[in-house]
């Protein structure tokens, strides 16, 4: 039922509101507390060693995984002969052998790209890239003609994109042009990061390793930490492991945000 | 009832957050009498107007780690006008009133069917509800949403935004007559709650699956490989870290951006800027060493400056396993440009030129980048030391300042003319540098990253150390989704994960495989 007055009968009614609950989140964490206590918190070999072993495996370095597995004495249960396809696939595409790449998905999983345009837009953009890179440049164009005439009418996004990449041709040394950074190697390991999710996706397993989800978890509970006013040592470098006092840096960066609306 | 509470709530920690459980006879307004172990609520007031309001909360707010937090309330009687509110309330909301009335609480009240949000008015929500009903609330954590089930029945989102850290349930009544009972989870709930909770694991997945790292693509893909390969190296597993190098070198290699060699030594923690190493605590004070590949394989090494310093502090251990080894390596004078170092010696060791294949050994013994493994020169090995006394001066220089008892074996060495073919030849023997690698590995990124454990074991650590404070303040996320809830996975047996993933039925989390 309603109040007949209401809020006349609360005089607490601003008291249970965050300022008071967010006042006793100014609990510290000193560095070297915090630091001896990664330091010294057990964390079991065989964890460690099981997470590596299903990243290889995920991200496809058979080779490396059956190795790992002999070094580190772990039975592997998986057959690894079952990544065959995958790896093959994905070697393809780290050597840039894109015409071999779809070859082999065409055998392997005949609709995965149709089924995954995004993905299909981004090997096919590669596929040219390689081209240009090889200087195959009549190949190129005939290869981007095809395509474009096939697919760009749907997707305006790829027009852009092949446009970009032609530009290419008109450099002598297209590396060195101001579009290079398409033909950056970096590039084929994207193709090949998504090339391999959509692989494992399509068989129903995990499209992402253990290692990956526990790299975006850790960043995912910093920033929500953050954003509700609680702090502790930030871990800034994931390669390095490096953690860092954020109560100091924090305030050094507002002052520095401070100092530049001034100037 | 410890068992059935695990299985509703596996991730809190009852020792920091219990979960509520029972009515706090300390925190209710006195119009009202509790029983049944604080589970049973009677109003013993007046009655007569909304003034005679009474409610309470629960001993305990509700942990975020619940993730979805649910109790149902039995109206026993619903007393003479069925003035009755179940909801939530923050701490220090006057308790003299039904809870929604006031900012900072949220009610479904029987009379009328109402919700109320931290108002006097209410908005038309569901059903009324009287004795013989059961009613449910629950809190979910992950999308901060209350909703509310009468016997059983979901009737939908009555709140949202409910961010607060610390919610109470909360009961108010008003006339006389009116009893209700509530069931923490002791009980079987009338309401299955499982559904929701599989549409919040999926909810908690989300949330992390979107998260965007401020990393593109590749640099994700390489934070990844870095961290894996630096954990191969640390602990040892050559022929993986060889493997798995290999098979991204030529893309790093080709770039004209990132070598592999940088990249190494990046995983060794050298090159990745990072700041704060307080002066002089080094004993061992890294810098840039030139590849194997900058220096001329046959001979005239050139020690760059400073790479290592000998200091007489050095920890224990470590010092006298280096010093042996270092002499050793003399002796083989490995393309110590590998090992680039100048150890303290009288000698200018840059002066170090040797004449054309004096003395060679091979085999990236390189102490940090360990990971060199070339196979490509075994020819040039096997020299012995030839008449070269710069380098012999040098050698027994060096020797001079090791430990004696340690420096025996590596000194006699020297007393073959084909130290390959001595007894003491296993001291030359590549392997015997892999133990001096971990360790001297160890000290550089000891020295270098705060601590001598791997990235990776470190990021393990500091989710654990994390998770308490999320517990607290954070998301109820971390019901479904955390480090701890990743390791328990890592150890269903790969076989299980294998025919569950083929079977298609389990979610991905279980399934990891090829």
């Amino acid at each position: 039922m309603n109040p007949a007055n209401p809020g006349a009968h609360s005089p607490s009614s601003h008291r249970g509101d965050s300022v008071s609950s967010s006042r006793e989140t100014t609990t510290r964490f000193p560095l070297d507390d915090w630091m001896e206590a990664v330091e010294t918190e057990h964390v079991p070999r065989s964890d460690l060693n099981q997470i590596v072993l299903d990243y290889l495996i995920n991200a496809g370095h058979k080779d490396a995984a059956v190795k790992f597995a002999r070094e580190a004495g772990i039975v592997l249960t998986v057959d690894v002969g079952l990544m065959d396809n995958r790896v093959k696939i994905l070697d393809a595409a780290h050597d840039g052998r894109i015409a071999d790449c779809m070859k082999l998905l065409e055998e392997t999983s005949p609709d995965l790209l149709e089924y995954n345009m995004d993905v299909y837009v981004v090997v096919m953009k590669q596929m040219l890239l390689e081209l240009i890179r090889e200087r195959k440049i009549s190949e190129a164009l005939q290869y981007a003609q095809d395509v474009l005439a096939e697919k760009g009418a749907e997707d305006p996004t790829l027009l852009e994109d092949f446009e970009r990449a032609l530009a290419l041709l008109a450099f002598d040394k297209p590396e060195e042009s101001p579009y290079g950074d398409l033909l950056d190697l970096s590039k084929r390991e994207e193709v090949k990061a998504q090339l391999n999710e959509t692989m494992l996706a399509a068989d129903g397993r995990s499209a992402e390793s253990k290692l990956a989800l526990i790299c975006k978890m850790l960043l995912w509970s910093q920033d929500d930490l953050k954003k509700r006013g609680v702090t502790f040592p930030r871990l800034t470098d994931l390669a390095t492991g490096l953690i860092v006092d954020n109560t100091d840096r924090s305030s050094g960066e507002s002052h520095s945000v401070l100092q530049g609306l001034m100037m | 009832m410890e068992k059935k509470l695990v299985e509703l709530y596996p991730w809190v920690n009852q020792a920091e957050t219990p979960i509520p459980m029972c009515w706090n006879p300390k925190d209710k307004f006195s119009y009202i009498t509790l029983t049944q172990n604080d589970t049973k609520i009677l109003y013993k007031g007046p009655g007569k107007s909304q003034k005679d309001a009474a409610a309470v909360r629960t001993k305990h707010p509700i942990p975020v780690s619940c993730g979805l937090f649910y109790f149902e309330v039995k109206v026993i009687s619903k007393g003479k006008e069925g003035y009755i509110g179940v909801g939530l309330s923050q701490p220090d909301v006057n308790l003299n009133r039904l809870p929604g009335w006031d900012k900072g609480s949220f009610g479904y009240h029987g009379d009328d069917g109402h919700t109320f949000w931290s108002s006097g008015t209410g908005r038309s929500y569901g059903p009324t509800f009287g004795t013989g009903d059961v009613i449910g609330c629950g809190l979910d954590l992950v999308n901060n949403k209350c909703f509310y089930t009468k016997n059983g029945m979901d009737l939908g989102v009555a709140f949202t935004d409910l961010t607060h850290p610390s919610l109470y349930p909360c009961v108010g009544l008003q006339s006389t007559g009116e009893v209700v009972e509530t069931n923490f989870g002791q009980e079987p709930f009338m309401f299955d709650i499982s559904s929701i909770k599989k549409e919040l694991e999926v909810d908690a997945r989300n949330v992390i699956a979107k998260y965007q790292a401020k990393l593109s693509r590749g640099e994700w893909e390489q934070t990844l490989q870095k961290i894996v390969l630096d954990y191969l190296v640390h602990n040892g597993f050559h022929a993986a870290a060889e493997s798995f190098s290999k098979s991204y070198r030529n893309t790093t290699e080709g770039n004209g951006g990132v070598h592999v060699r940088q990249f190494i030594e990046m995983v060794g923690g050298r090159d990745s800027g990072v700041a704060g190493q307080p002066e002089g605590k080094s004993h061992l004070r890294p810098s840039r060493t030139p590849s194997p590949r900058d220096l001329n394989r046959n001979g005239s090494t050139k020690h760059t400056n400073g790479i290592l310093k000998e200091e007489p502090a050095r920890p224990n251990g470590l010092a006298l396993n280096f010093d042996s080894e270092m002499e050793t390596e003399v002796v083989l004078e490995d393309h110590s440009g590998d090992c680039v170092m100048e150890v303290d010696m009288p000698v200018g060791s840059d002066a170090g030129t040797h004449t054309n294949g004096l003395a060679v050994a091979h085999n990236g013994g390189d102490v940090t980048q360990s990971m060199d493994f070339d196979d490509d020169d075994d020819e040039e090995n096997k020299v012995v030391f030839g008449g070269n006394p710069e380098l012999l001066r040098r050698t027994l220089d060096f020797g001079k300042h090791l430990n004696e008892f340690a420096a025996k074996e590596a000194f006699s060495l020297m007393a073959y003319s084909d130290p390959w073919r001595s007894p003491l030849a296993h001291l030359l023997d590549p392997l015997q540098r892999e133990p001096v690698c971990a360790s001297l590995n160890s000290a550089l990124l000891g020295d270098e990253r705060q601590t001598s454990h791997p990235a990776l074991k470190v990021l393990i650590s500091h989710s654990k150390r994390l998770f308490p404070l999320q517990a607290k303040r954070g998301s109820g996320v971390i019901a479904f989704r955390n480090i701890f809830e990743v390791l328990r996975s890592l150890n269903i047996p790969d076989s299980e994960r294998m025919v569950s993933s083929c079977s298609g039925k389990t979610s991905d989390s279980e399934s990891s495989s090829c």
